[in-house]
């Protein structure tokens, strides 16, 4: 009796280790899968993401055309300091569709912010015109976190 | 001997339990997994997607403006300002790989409960008492830098003017009385549209006259007169002076919305007591 007990703990021990075995080779296998992104590569595609909907919903308040084709620069400027986080420093370029660029400076935050900066989230939008007149307009919004 | 057999069966039990702990556990790792970066790769095009539907629609705002304004209207002003579009696009989005194409319809449509006749399309009904100006196009866009094909979307772009009815408001010991000429205003969805002041309405006309008017901007949801079905709509109410109450009225509204796009219309109505 008493070896058939041990005999029946072996067996109990060689389970627990297949079973042990099982759930390594699992988690081996999902890690295998899946690629965890670098942190700096989803902090900018969050900052793409932000900043595409600050652009996007002073395009729907009708504001953006205004702002741009009627060179109300300083106001962009405040629309989209006051939509982004206080953390986030940003640089907007406005383009002719010929690449001349057709604004004053835009930004909030020194030049070296962007330079020292590993990672510059960079959100194009495109206004296609302004009340009767189709006139395209390709805005370049570069962001970083300070 | 019976004890014995019922520790067995536990084991087997706790045995079971944890083996299907563990599936549950893999399942939602790998399908949290899976569908985080099924989403998370997709991310940086929705971007894009999302921007040449608005600026679709922008366009279309744009080329309905002008197409209600400009005199004599240009009916193919929304297919140049597409083609214009199409190369612009391209070139904005050049990293993308990104083309995009349209196709405009050139048909009777019913919308909202109206027959719309697109051409180019482009539709515009106006001087009669529900009046309106529409334009829509269908487009599609490819991304070939990530194999996204023949992602197709509509945008339209609409507005209705609705001139309801006229009220009369006798005038108080021997003042001239006031008529209300009434009007409601719907863009696309249809959506109330609600944020029009006096300088929207560029003409206002009684029996082809201009006539100076006073707005009065409210929702009705009590009818007039008194019993009467109520509109239940936001009501725009241009009231006028007048020395007696007239029988009818011819009336010509003209507006402007804030998107640029123009309607005019006129209805002959008759005056009732408010």
């Amino acid at each position: 009796m008493r070896v058939m007990r041990n005999k029946r703990g072996q067996v109990r021990v060689i389970e627990a280790i297949m079973a042990s075995l099982i759930v390594v080779f699992a988690i081996t296998v999902v890690n295998l899968f899946s690629v965890t992104p670098v942190s700096p590569k989803y902090e900018a595609g969050e900052l793409e993401k932000i900043g595409f909907n600050v652009l996007h919903d002073l395009d729907e308040e009708k504001l953006l055309a205004r702002f741009v084709y009627n060179g109300e620069w300083a106001n962009l400027t405040a629309a989209l300091a006051a939509s982004l986080p206080t953390d986030v420093y940003f640089n907007l370029t406005v383009y002719d569709m010929a690449g001349a660029v057709v604004n004053q400076p835009i930004g909030y935050g020194t030049s070296r912010v962007f330079t020292d900066s590993d990672y510059v989230a960079s959100v194009t939008y495109v206004v296609p015109g302004y009340k009767l007149a189709y006139r395209s307009r390709v805005l370049v919004l570069q962001l970083v976190r300070g | 001997m019976r004890m014995v057999k019922d520790k067995r069966g536990q084991f087997i039990l706790i045995a079971a339990l944890l083996i299907a702990l563990m599936i549950i556990s893999v399942s939602a790792i790998m399908y949290s997994s899976v569908t985080y970066f099924r989403h998370e790769r997709w991310e940086e095009y929705l971007i894009v997607i999302d921007g040449v539907k608005s600026g679709t629609t922008n366009l279309l705002t744009v080329s309905l403006a002008n197409y209600t304004q400009a005199s004599p209207p240009n009916g193919s002003v929304l297919q140049d300002n597409l083609d214009q579009w199409r190369y612009d696009v391209k070139k904005a989005y050049a990293g993308y790989g990104t083309m995009f194409d349209y196709s405009l319809v050139t048909a009777t449509y019913r919308v909202y409960g109206m027959n719309l006749s697109y051409n180019l399309g482009l539709a515009r009904t106006w001087n009669q008492r529900i009046s309106f100006s529409a334009a829509n196009a269908t487009a599609r866009l490819n991304i070939t830098s990530v194999g996204l094909t023949g992602y197709k979307f509509t945008s339209t772009v609409f507005l209705k003017m609705n001139i309801t009815d006229a009220l009369w408001y006798p005038g108080k010991k021997g003042d001239p009385g006031q008529v209300g000429v009434r009007a409601v205003i719907y863009a696309e969805g249809p959506l109330p549209v609600t944020n029009l002041q006096t300088a929207n309405f560029i003409l206002f006309q009684i029996d082809g006259a201009d006539k100076a008017f006073t707005l009065f901007r409210y929702y009705e949801s009590a009818g007039h007169p008194a019993g009467s079905t109520p509109l239940n709509a936001f009501v725009y109410e241009f009231r006028y002076s007048a020395s007696s109450k007239p029988s009818s009225v011819v009336a010509t509204i003209g507006v402007v919305d804030t998107r640029s796009i123009k309607v005019t219309g006129q209805a002959t109505l008759t005056t009732i007591d408010a």
